[in-house]
């Protein structure tokens, strides 16, 4: 315990931790994401290993973090109410530092369509589906932060989307680190089921107020039943001194497609893990991200694909804008089994470096057992060709509106991947905002 | 020469062709005429044995023997050509190293003395000027980085040195402009002899104003529909192929 | 009824046909290591001074990082009993030749047989050439023509001997003891290798060449290998590898380091034919090398070409360290693994001048039940402006039982640097080999043709006798595979 106490100084005043949950899976992912925690430790004893090797955890293991049980003491009008209402037809739930605000949360428009349900507010309906589901893609014993997360466990949520159901326009999940006197920690965690052949988009938000190094560890776990589609929309939007640690693990079944987009500003330490587990035939992946790193930022984005069936597509595009000293990681790998013929694969890393001080360390990693695959991947990293800069400023644009012009191209690329209109505009919204 | 026999094909689990019966004799010239999906390049790549292809019912003999059982080089070393629709790139083997590995492999399986490097660089010479292709692409790896026209060429200059008894064009007239649709039109009727035949298998007619059929088969839907003289051809270039699916 | 379809035979190992032993009495020292043993292996060189304390140095450090052999390789093996190995051996009619006539018979006949140039005819093409056999240099060709030319080409053991101020300079500059685990071990116990020296503005005047033979059973082989091209010379150096068949592992950990000045221009291509060891994965040579060159004069060149088909694990990464402003490096590299291979193998391009450019190509194909890893690190520092790198690795696999890995670590630091990798990995197409076969060629035959256009690019990096020499080796390995 006293390990735990050396992260966590209030741990004994948070009360729900001594309290039995009335799901017997989340008593048990409690139990054994402490006992995990307690065996390993935190991330700096792990920080020389391969998954590890270019994102230094330390800094974090050296802080001390405050949980968190009430959320009286924000107030609403210090947010920022775009991100919030940035769509008013949207559904949407608002997390305040791990706890629901029921205040900002509105969800009646679809509530046939799906279940939605607090793990503090659900019926034995929901309870069955987070007893079957949940914790069953992380991987408590090898993974640190899996584990603090499910040590932690408390207003985490479940979606469920109905069979065959087609829920139009995006259910939106923010999650919201106030601004306190003290550095905080939160661990949200979210169980997404759908049933199959249902379509559903999700975005998934998590924005600090914070002007202190503040801890988000969320996890989010997807089970994609067979037919099932989703588009998963995240977005990170930190301050320079925070941590942001995301873990999200998906299972994709038999014709089922699994669509996201990630958009990161990074913080002092970001990581963003994504497992995607291609488990049966002719389920498709497709991963757009783009980071936009300045200051001191690190942001390291870690993908796994794991083909294990034939008839498999996976598509990884990602791209980094990097200013001032920020520091950014790819490591991507897909991994195809031996059983997993007529795969296909692809995998790309692009980033422009726009300052001498940054930092790019890009991996992108093929692992390949079977042979009738199409599989390929490419890096690449420099500053704008001097023929675009040239070609620009010979019309007569300057120096600095043509670099801005340049760098909203680059960034284009990926955001014209997002199929929903409303939601193009809402990234293309913050990328300017953030961009330039 | 060729005869097909109540021929049924199928890929994956489509059925492309439903019995062709098709008889093709020395010192003819076959056109096969079609809409896009009735089955004419599939016709052209079971000929040659394409291995995907998977024959159902009927047979297909060259010179009275059935060649089902056959690989692809085993009916090309019986002088059976195909010049492909989409000829595939094959990067890093030279021109000169493929054209001549495919010639030795002929006349070593009909028991002759390969070419020496001598004797080969001389028909290729002569060849290629003939056909009219650039003597830098017989530089380059096999149609890598060639345009459409130029892999056409590459295909009648391999029909051209190979001497096939059966020529196979496989819409070889697509997307050509007029002087290489002229050097095709060339290529088949200097080769064109009382001992091999030509198969084309073309979408349009105007490959047929260069060369003049024996004989012209419509394919619709996996079967021939009508079968003709050049006339016939003709017609359907005024008509259209709704014309002949009246008929039927 | 099918129309037959194109199949692939299973594996057959094919014969390795420069499996034979020498029968060549060997003066061999008793199996360890101790700090006798290598002040024994010192003193039978005759050695001066620093390369003894150098050895000691090598040999504490070693001992410290005993227990941490590297594994972060994809490669798998039994761990390595480093007591139960000789560490010394040679051949006991040492030979001090200044001509071949003087060499053991069974020597001559052994390098007759390896098809080794060490003949009069070969002289003639022009080809210099030193045999190092169970880690003793036993002959060098050619000696005079380089002579005139300033070139020194001799064993090392000769050069700690005559050149020891060039020895002492650069042995170690570019491959430090502390490197790695088995350049450690390399550093503690080598026995002998290869030393070349092109003085200022000199084009050595004929390829040299370097043949490597393992006979002796249970014998680790230690060659170490330094070359150094001073300011505005050139040299091409050759070096291929074989092994008799053993039933047992054999250790290869040799360290190759290569020095260029300012203009100079080192080329350095290897055809690595190690005992693959039997389709049962018994036996075979565990060849786990460090190659490493260092630019270290401004616009100097670095080009490393390789033709792996050998070993039963190789683990291998020639790098280039680009110093000197506009250096540039090369890496070309065909690894093919069979049967029960496995290979970890790529290169390090580590920029740190200005205007610093650096090509990868490297071309993996993969057989039987091998695993083919490509490893490359790409670093390109604050300090090197305007560097660009480009890398290509592509990867082929041959039957569904096998693997192909590709694991790039690209690091940029400098926004003024430009750097591309492309990778790609699949299979022969079936459309390439129906076309080659519709032009009357047999499977197998479009196979070869087909693999052999994937490797095009590399073999055109090698001398012609080599390039001609890899084709072959190239269709030896995988016999049985393809088809």
């Amino acid at each position: 315990m006293n390990k735990i106490k050396n992260h966590f100084e209030n741990i004994q005043q948070i009360k729900y931790l001594n309290k039995l949950s009335g799901i017997s899976r989340i008593n048990e992912l409690r139990s054994n994401g402490m006992d995990s925690f307690i065996n390993s430790g935190f991330p700096a004893e792990i920080s020389n290993s391969e998954k590890w090797k270019f994102s230094n955890i330390n800094p974090i293991a050296r802080e001390k973090f405050s949980l968190v049980s009430e959320i009286d003491k924000y107030t609403t009008t210090s947010l920022d109410n775009s991100l919030i209402n940035h769509n008013a037809n949207t559904n949407r739930l608002v997390f305040i530092d791990g706890q629901l605000d029921k205040n900002n949360t509105d969800i009646g428009s679809i509530s046939d369509d799906c279940l939605i349900s607090t793990f503090n507010n659900s019926d034995s309906k929901s309870n069955k589906i987070i007893n079957n589901n949940l914790g069953n893609l992380i991987n408590i014993e090898n993974d640190i932060f899996s584990a603090i997360n499910s040590a932690f466990i408390n207003d985490g949520l479940l979606i469920n989307i109905k069979k065959n159901t087609k829920i139009t326009g995006p259910i939106s999940l923010l999650f919201i680190t106030t601004n306190r006197d003290k550095k905080i920690a939160t661990f949200p965690r979210v169980l997404i089921v759908c049933e199959e052949g249902s379509e559903s988009s999700i975005i998934e938000g998590h924005v600090s107020y914070s002007d202190q190094p503040s801890l988000n560890v969320p996890v989010v776990e997807i089970n994609l039943n067979n037919r099932a589609s989703l588009n998963h929309y995240r977005y990170m939007i930190d301050n320079p001194k925070g941590y942001h640690i995301a873990n999200t693990k998906v299972s994709v079944n038999e014709k089922s497609h699994y669509n996201s987009f990630s958009f990161s500003t990074g913080s002092k330490i970001t990581r963003n893990e994504l497992e995607i587990n291609m488990n049966e035939k002719y389920s498709y992946c497709n991963l757009n991200g783009l980071y936009i790193t300045s200051d001191k930022n690190h942001i390291d984005n870690h993908i796994n694909i794991n083909h294990k069936n034939t008839h498999t597509k996976s598509n990884i595009f990602y791209k980094g804008i990097l200013k001032d000293s920020s520091k950014a990681v790819f490591s991507g790998r897909v991994l195809v089994e031996r059983n997993a013929q007529k795969t296909q694969a692809t995998q790309s890393d692009k980033n422009l470096l726009l300052s001498p001080n940054v930092r790019i360390n890009t991996k992108p990693s093929l692992e390949i057992y079977a042979d009738d695959v199409q599989c390929g991947h490419g890096a690449t990293a420099s500053y704008f060709g001097d023929e675009a800069m040239f070609y620009m400023q010979s019309r007569g644009i300057d120096k600095k509106t043509s670099e801005q012009l340049l760098i909203l191209g680059f960034a284009e690329e990926i955001v014209e991947q997002i199929p929903s209109l409303s939601i193009r505009k809402f990234f293309s919204d913050i990328l300017i905002h953030r961009s330039i | 020469m060729l005869q097909i026999e109540n021929l049924h094909v199928s890929i994956g689990n489509i059925k492309i062709l439903k019995g062709i019966n098709l008889s093709v004799n020395s010192g003819e010239i076959h056109a096969i005429m079609g809409p896009n999906g009735s089955g004419k390049s599939t016709l052209a790549n079971v000929i040659a044995g394409k291995p995907e292809y998977i024959i159902d019912e009927g047979n297909i003999s060259f010179n009275n023997t059935s060649i089902d059982n056959l690989t692809p080089d085993e009916r090309a070393n019986l002088g059976i050509f195909l010049a492909f629709q989409y000829p595939v790139e094959l990067p890093g083997i030279p021109m000169k190293q493929f054209i001549k590995t495919s010639l030795d492999a002929k006349l070593k399986s009909k028991n002759m003395k390969e070419t020496t490097i001598r004797e080969f660089n001389e028909i290729l010479k002569v060849e290629s000027e003939n056909i009219g292709i650039d003597t830098k692409l017989i530089k380059r790896s096999v149609n890598e980085g060639f345009s459409g026209g130029e892999k056409k060429r590459n295909e009648m200059l391999q029909m051209a040195l190979l001497k096939p008894e059966l020529s196979i064009l496989d819409e070889t007239d697509s997307g050509l402009d007029i002087d290489a649709l002229k050097t095709v039109g060339q290529s088949v009727n200097k080769l064109s002899t009382e001992e091999n035949a030509t198969l084309i298998v073309t979408h349009y007619q105007r490959l047929l104003n260069y060369i003049t059929p024996t004989k012209v088969h419509v394919l619709i839907d996996g079967k021939i529909s009508k079968s003709g003289d050049a006339q016939l051809a003709k017609d359907l270039e005024l008509r259209g192929y709704d014309w002949i699916k009246s008929l039927t | 009824m099918s129309q037959k379809t194109i199949s692939r035979k299973s594996n057959i190992s094919s014969d390795y046909k420069w499996g034979f032993v020498s029968d060549v009495n060997s003066e061999i020292a008793p199996k360890g290591l101790s700090e006798d043993i290598i002040r024994m292996i010192s003193k039978k060189k005759n050695e001066p001074e620093f390369l003894l304390n150098s050895r000691l140095k090598a040999y504490e450090y070693w001992k410290k990082q005993k227990d941490e052999e590297p594994d972060w390789a994809m490669i798998d093996y039994e761990s390595i009993d480093y007591n139960d190995i000789h560490y010394y051996a040679a051949p006991i009619k040492q030979p001090k030749l200044d001509s071949l006539e003087d060499a053991d018979p069974e020597l001559i006949e052994t390098f007759n047989k390896l098809g080794i140039p060490l003949e009069e005819q070969k002289k003639l093409a022009g080809v210099a050439v030193d045999a190092i056999f169970d880690s003793v240099s036993v002959a060098t060709t050619y000696k005079k023509t380089l002579e005139d030319a300033g070139v020194i080409f001799c064993s090392i053991s000769e050069a700690a001997q005559k050149h020891p101020e060039l020895l002492e300079k650069y042995y170690g500059s570019v491959v430090p003891y502390s490197d790695n685990f088995f350049a450690s071990l390399n550093s503690a116990v080598f026995s002998d290798g290869s030393f070349v020296y092109v003085p200022k503005n000199t084009k050595c005047p004929m390829e040299l060449m370097t043949y490597f033979r393992i006979n002796a059973e249970e014998t680790g082989q230690f060659e170490r290998t330094l070359i150094i091209a001073d300011e505005g010379s050139y040299v091409s150096y050759l070096e291929g590898c074989t092994a008799p068949m053993r039933k047992t592992h054999q250790l290869h950990a040799a360290v190759v380091e290569l020095v260029a000045l300012d203009n100079a221009e080192i080329k350095y291509s290897t055809l690595q034919n190690w005992y693959p060891g039997d389709s049962e994965g018994k036996g075979g040579v565990y060849n786990f090398v460090t190659k490493r060159a260092k630019a270290l004069g401004n616009n100097s060149k670095i080009s490393w070409t390789q033709v792996e088909t050998g070993s039963a694990i190789t683990w291998k990464y020639p790098s280039v360290i680009l110093q000197g402003d506009n250096s540039s490096g090369e890496f070309y590299s065909v690894a093919l693994t069979n049967n029960k291979q496995q290979a970890d193998t790529g290169t390090k391009m580590i920029h740190i001048g200005k205007n610093t450019k650096s090509t990868i190509v490297a071309k993996g194909i993969s057989a039987g039940n091998s695993n083919n890893t490509y490893r490359g690190l790409v670093q390109i520092l604050p300090t090197a402006a305007n560097s660009t790198n480009f890398t290509q690795c592509d990867s082929l696999l041959i039957g569904d039982q096998c693997g192909a890995h590709t694991v790039p670590y690209i690091e940029v630091r400098n926004n003024s640097a430009k750097m591309e990798h492309e990778a790609s990995t699949s299979k022969v197409s079936d459309d390439q080999l129906f076309y080659c076969m519709q032009r009357g060629i047999s499977e197998e035959e479009a196979h070869y043709m087909i693999i052999n256009g994937f490797c095009r690019g590399i073999f055109k990096e090698l001398p012609f006798e080599f390039a001609m020499e890899a084709n072959q080796l190239l269709r030896v390995s995988l016999e049985g595979a393809v088809g």
